[in-house]
């Protein structure tokens, strides 16, 4: 069973004089992922999605959505919100709504009841430029999600948000993403996208780090880092184990998530109960956020 | 703001009568010839007179379009419309029906008072009369369309108002005459212009009839053939530059 591919992109490169902000980069976003593009200011993450969404041209690679280089139809299908919101300050909210429904060729039916999501209906008639930022944020979002499209880019949605805002928002985006849909978020905060997002891609100076499962950040188990000479009989008792999973496979060991109050030793008596000597055992970081820094400072 | 523009070409179309009447008026009273009062608005002269007359206003709505689509550059909005699906040629069309709209709008504009004073102030009226001449407001169209082009192309290639604005004014004004001073003739004749000023010469008064001066009343085909073409070369790059440029 393969994932229908949503976004798919090769060898991505684009320099601005001298300075390369986007470099070599190799991204693959499948359908219903909440993949999210995490790196510090300046990584490249709001350049990749200009690209992609048409605004940049780039110097070298390429990219396709669904399979199939970019047109404007197929831009219609994606909410997208890059950067600061942009709308016209000298019209209202539904004003402005109208335009990007007309754009995307969908009703207007959609327009209030998107309004009401982000909390914005009482000031809809209002004029774009009486908004404070974080209604801004709000109204950016609403228009992403005008449609109900396939695929949601944001970036840095929770921008200039207040707490209460914060959470609603990344709710909203938890909500969205159990129905089905694909949302890609570029952001900065660690905590962010690991609350939300379901695979990620670390990036620095336009090059990608890392890229893979969230789900191996558990804030309460273990990570562990195995690897026995017998392999196969290895995964068949992970297998039968009820308090550890294998998250993934990387060149020559497997990672091992445990569940909460599991320790190394326990794995190991396990293991060894079951037949299976390990040749590799070492308890890998915690958090996204010490595999974070320590992936920037190299 | 259209509105404004509409409104204050009006006054000026009738505020000119006043003026010219004044003039040859006072001039006949002090001079010891007799200068013969020929009314600015009678058919089939007006469509020369007018067409001239508003010439000089051309400037107006030329810069209405470049505040137009450099305001799309300052609040990014076309940044949005191409996030949003608008593909590149969708967003250059809107661009051009308001270029092209703006000159017929006031073409319209120009011929609906042409026809409105010309049956005010024309004593006999027949048909052929009151549209024998009538090609000028299509030169006028001609007129204004090409000078919007070259605005539209300063504004798409500059994408600041104040200096898209500096510097359309700057080609018009100052760059363009002194350079056709360095120029061959030729050459000099047709700098776009020159060519668009061509068009509609000055009309004859009486003036001019006084002192056995007498200027084009008919359009040179050459002027509108260069007027055409520059019209569609200015268009066509900034349709290229709207397409192949970064956002």
């Amino acid at each position: 069973m393969v994932d229908e591919s949503i976004l798919s992109i090769q060898g991505l490169s684009k320099n601005y004089g001298s300075i390369k902000a986007v470099d070599a980069l190799d991204l693959e976003i499948k359908k219903g992922q909440v993949f999210g593009l995490l790196g510090p200011n300046g990584s490249g993450k709001t350049t990749t999605l200009s690209i992609v969404l048409g605004l940049i041209k780039p110097q070298k690679g390429d990219f396709k959505w669904f399979g199939k280089p970019l047109t404007a139809a197929t831009l219609r299908k994606v909410g997208s919100i890059l950067e600061t919101p942009i709308f016209y300050p000298y019209l209202s909210a539904t004003d402005n709504l109208k335009i990007i429904a007309d754009i995307k060729r969908i009703s207007y039916n959609s327009i209030d009841e998107k309004l009401a999501v982000t909390g914005l209906l009482e000031r809809k008639n209002h004029h774009f430029k009486t908004y404070s930022l974080g209604m801004k944020q709000r109204l950016a979002i609403a228009a992403a999600l005008l449609g109900d499209p396939e695929v949601l880019i944001l970036d840095e949605p929770t921008n200039g948000l207040d707490p209460q805002g914060i959470a609603e928002i990344r709710g909203l985006i938890i909500d969205i993403a159990k129905d089905g849909k694909t949302i890609i978020i570029a952001s900065h905060l660690l905590d962010e996208v690991q609350k939300v997002c379901s695979d990620v891609a670390v990036l620095q100076n336009g090059k990608c780090l890392y890229s893979g499962k969230v789900n191996f950040i558990n804030n309460d188990g273990l990570l562990l880092e195995v690897m026995a000479d017998k392999p196969e009989l290895l995964i068949a008792a992970l297998e039968n184990c009820p308090w550890a999973t294998i998250s993934e496979k990387e060149k020559d060991h497997f990672l091992v998530q445990l569940q909460k109050d599991n320790s190394a030793s326990d794995l190991n008596r396990y293991l060894l109960d079951q037949q299976v000597v390990l040749n590799h055992l070492t308890t890998k970081h915690r958090t996204l956020e010490s595999h974070f820094l320590e992936l920037l400072k190299k | 703001m259209l509105a404004l523009y509409g409104f204050s070409l009006s006054t000026l179309i009738f505020g000119v009568e006043a003026f010219i009447r004044n003039v040859t008026i006072n001039a006949g009273n002090n001079s010891p010839i007799q200068i013969p009062e020929i009314s600015v608005y009678t058919f089939p002269d007006i469509w020369q007179n007018l067409s001239y007359l508003t010439g000089f206003l051309k400037l107006f709505p030329a810069l209405i379009l470049i505040i137009f689509v450099t305001a799309e550059y300052s609040y990014r909005t076309n940044r949005q419309h191409i996030m949003n699906g608008m593909s590149r040629e969708s967003y250059f069309f809107s661009q051009l029906v308001f270029l092209v709209g703006m000159a017929l709008f006031s073409t319209l504009l120009l011929v609906l008072l042409t026809l409105f004073l010309g049956f005010q102030h024309t004593s006999d009226i027949s048909l052929s009369l009151v549209f024998s001449k009538s090609y000028f407001s299509l030169a006028y169209f001609m007129e204004l369309l090409t000078f919007m082009s070259i605005a539209f192309f300063t504004a798409i290639i500059i994408r600041r108002s104040g200096l898209a604005i500096i510097t359309f004014l700057l080609l018009y004004t100052v760059i363009e005459p002194i350079s056709r001073f360095y120029l061959p003739e030729m050459l000099a004749q047709s700098m776009p212009f020159k060519r668009i000023g061509n068009l509609i010469d000055v009309p004859n008064t009486s003036l001019m009839k006084l002192f056995g001066v007498s200027f084009r009343t008919n359009i040179d085909t050459f002027d509108l053939l260069f007027v055409v073409l520059y019209a569609v070369f200015f268009i066509f790059l900034s349709y290229l530059l709207i397409k192949k440029r970064d956002l």
